[in-house]
């Protein structure tokens, strides 16, 4: 689709990282109704859109990282929700405009966990740039996709760059009676052995520097998985605009009571500056009670 | 013992009575040693066990269970922690409780009368005589049998805003695109009829009730000058009268316990318009790891589901016609 359009895709470079309103643009051209036209052109029917610019899902993941884009946060180093601040919800905002005001993102692929997904829209030539979590790339990889695919930075609102990066931990419980067998499990679940399985089919990225030396890359690299450009991801991008995630505890009640609804609320066209100051400050107060009941 | 009459009537001929037969067993020649009585009993006993042992592990164990933790906190981590009345103060004042009451409620209010009018001339249309009937029926029947998650990948992809079957037909009459699983408004409609399109089950039990109808009474009334609407009217419906209201219990209670598709198709969104009961009492059991809390709700469920029944039984249950009562 880009080489029709003679558009240079995104890529992980300081210079290839596009500005927000320059994705839009290139949103536009890729948007298209039954008719051909895009949606700044007029008898543009934005209810009878057959391919898409992109896809932004409204889930915590993929929407958690525009306040960040933004100069915004999603969590505090407090471990407390700033979706409320002006920069964050102006972020947010954009994502909403994607499909609401600008008609270039699709509705039905927001937040469904079933049916039609990002993936088959990319390979039947619906949609032109999804926005996913890295781990997609285990299954929308290169081998597996019948189209020509590649992967890039997500635009800037601002001036700066910015990717949320999450990893899952292992502990050992105080309580445990078996601690140091325990321990030694942790510590092979941390060896590059353990680890590059995982990195080689595409769903993890190294946490380890040692995996990300040129050594190191070619452990768990792979052609039909990674495209030519990943390896700058894990070793230039990351380090320079990755934003480590932590959940608090409490996240997953006040995320299921407050803060997703809120994120459905802005998928179905509601104005972020509406919901998100309430949606924060009682999502906040779970978290304040789960702190104190530490 | 009430129990052992019927049980131990229907497998005599099964029990081992001659003394001869085994009498090497330590547990035969214990059984050998009981007199006819006892031993009806005691069939009567391993016969029902499955029920018991399955209502005690499975039922009244975990109830108990969860009774007790009512006055808990637990997060699966740590030992309980008596916390009084905590929990129940919670319940009171939980404002997400009462918007998943709520739309359980109307759910069930909608979708029970719903399907049992449709499962109803479903079954009608299925009790006529003619070739190739069987496949109609089972045609009809199929989709209550259709797993729980296979079921709600089907529906997901039909009502898919943007590419979904249900859509396609509406704009292809010049409708809206509508948000089925994306709109708080539309999405209790779209449950409703995911909800309907499984009535096959209540479909046979109507279809077993039509079919216990004796002819007879259909003819009399037909001799009386009576019209398909009035036979319906008069002695279709009074003869169902147990059948309905049968399927109106059950409807009741399944309608209250709406699960796996919530779950799976918008995990109790868009805005938390399909947090049904159940999937509330999941999540602050599983995700918001507040077993305590949950069992606080579990209890709640069950009293609504009894004073629900009470009701149903009180004023409705008065009103069925049994042919031939006390038999």
């Amino acid at each position: 689709m880009f080489e029709a359009e003679g558009i240079t895709p995104p890529g992980f470079q300081d210079d290839e990282i596009w500005e927000w309103e320059e994705f839009l643009e290139i949103s536009r051209i890729f948007t298209k109704d039954s008719a051909g036209r895009h949606p700044d052109q007029a008898g543009f029917d934005s209810d009878d859109i057959v391919q898409w610019g992109t896809s932004w899902p409204y889930w915590w993941f993929p929407i958690g990282v525009a306040p960040h884009l933004n100069g915004g946060e999603f969590i505090t180093e407090d471990g407390l929700f700033a979706l409320d601040t002006p920069e964050a919800m102006e972020g947010l905002q954009r994502i909403g405009d994607l499909v609401h005001k600008h008609h270039v993102a699709p509705r039905g692929a927001s937040f469904e966990s079933l049916g039609m997904n990002n993936t088959q829209m990319i390979d039947s030539g619906r949609l032109a740039m999804a926005v996913d979590g890295s781990w997609a790339l285990s299954w929308m990889n290169p081998s597996m996709m019948s189209v020509e695919m590649g992967t890039g930075a997500l635009p800037k609102m601002r001036e700066e760059p910015a990717n949320l990066m999450v990893a899952h931990f292992h502990s050992v419980l105080s309580s445990s009676e078996h601690k140091e067998e325990a321990w030694r499990w942790v510590r092979f679940l941390a060896t590059p052995f353990y680890q590059q399985h995982f990195c080689k089919v595409g769903l993890w990225i190294p946490n380890q520097t040692a995996m990300l030396t040129e050594e190191g890359l070619e452990t768990w690299i792979r052609e039909g998985i990674h495209p030519p450009n990943y390896s700058q991801f894990a070793t230039d991008f990351l380090p320079k605009y990755g934003k480590a995630l932590e959940f608090p505890p409490g996240y997953q009640e006040a995320a299921n009571d407050y803060i997703g609804p809120a994120f459905e609320a802005l998928g179905n066209g509601a104005i972020a500056a509406d919901i998100f100051p309430d949606a924060v400050r009682s999502a906040n107060e779970v978290l304040m009670i789960a702190k104190e009941e530490l | 013992m009430l129990l052992n009459f019927s049980v131990g009537k229907a497998t005599m001929a099964a029990l081992p009575s001659d003394q001869n037969i085994g009498q090497g067993f330590w547990l035969t020649r214990q059984y050998n040693r009981l007199s006819l009585k006892q031993r009806r009993t005691l069939v009567g006993y391993v016969f029902i066990l499955p029920f018991i042992l399955g209502f005690l592990f499975w039922w009244l164990g975990p109830a108990l269970v969860a009774g007790h933790l009512t006055m808990h906190k637990w997060n699966f981590l740590s030992a309980p922690r008596f916390v009084g009345l905590f929990n129940f103060n919670k319940m009171l004042n939980d404002p997400i409780l009462a918007q998943s009451l709520r739309i359980t409620v109307i759910f069930s209010a909608i979708s029970v009368p719903l399907g049992l009018v449709f499962a109803f001339f479903l079954a009608n249309l299925i009790n006529a005589k003619f070739r190739f009937i069987a496949i109609f029926r089972t045609i009809y029947f199929l989709p209550s049998i259709v797993p729980a998650v296979a079921n709600a990948i089907l529906w997901a992809w039909l009502f898919n805003t943007e590419f979904g079957l249900i859509n396609y037909v509406i704009r292809s009459f010049g409708g809206p695109k509508i948000g089925w699983l994306q709109d708080p408004n539309w999405v209790m409609l779209a449950f409703v009829i995911l909800t309907i399109w499984g009535v096959g089950g209540s479909m046979i039990i109507f279809l077993a009730g039509l079919q216990g109808i004796p002819q007879i009474f259909f003819e009399a009334a037909e001799i009386d000058g009576a019209g398909r609407w009035q036979r319906l009217r008069h002695v279709t419906l009074p003869m169902m009268s147990p059948i309905i209201f049968f399927n109106l219990v059950i409807g009741f209670i399944s309608s209250f316990q709406v699960f796996v598709s919530a779950l799976l198709i918008t995990d109790g969104g868009p805005q938390r318009a399909t947090l049904f009961l159940v999937l509330y009492i999941w999540r602050s059991a599983f995700e918001s790891q507040k077993m305590g809390y949950a069992a606080v709700l579990s209890w709640l469920l069950f009293a609504i589901l009894m004073v629900l029944s009470f009701i149903v039984f009180r004023y409705i249950g008065s009103r069925v016609y049994y042919e031939n009562p006390g038999e």
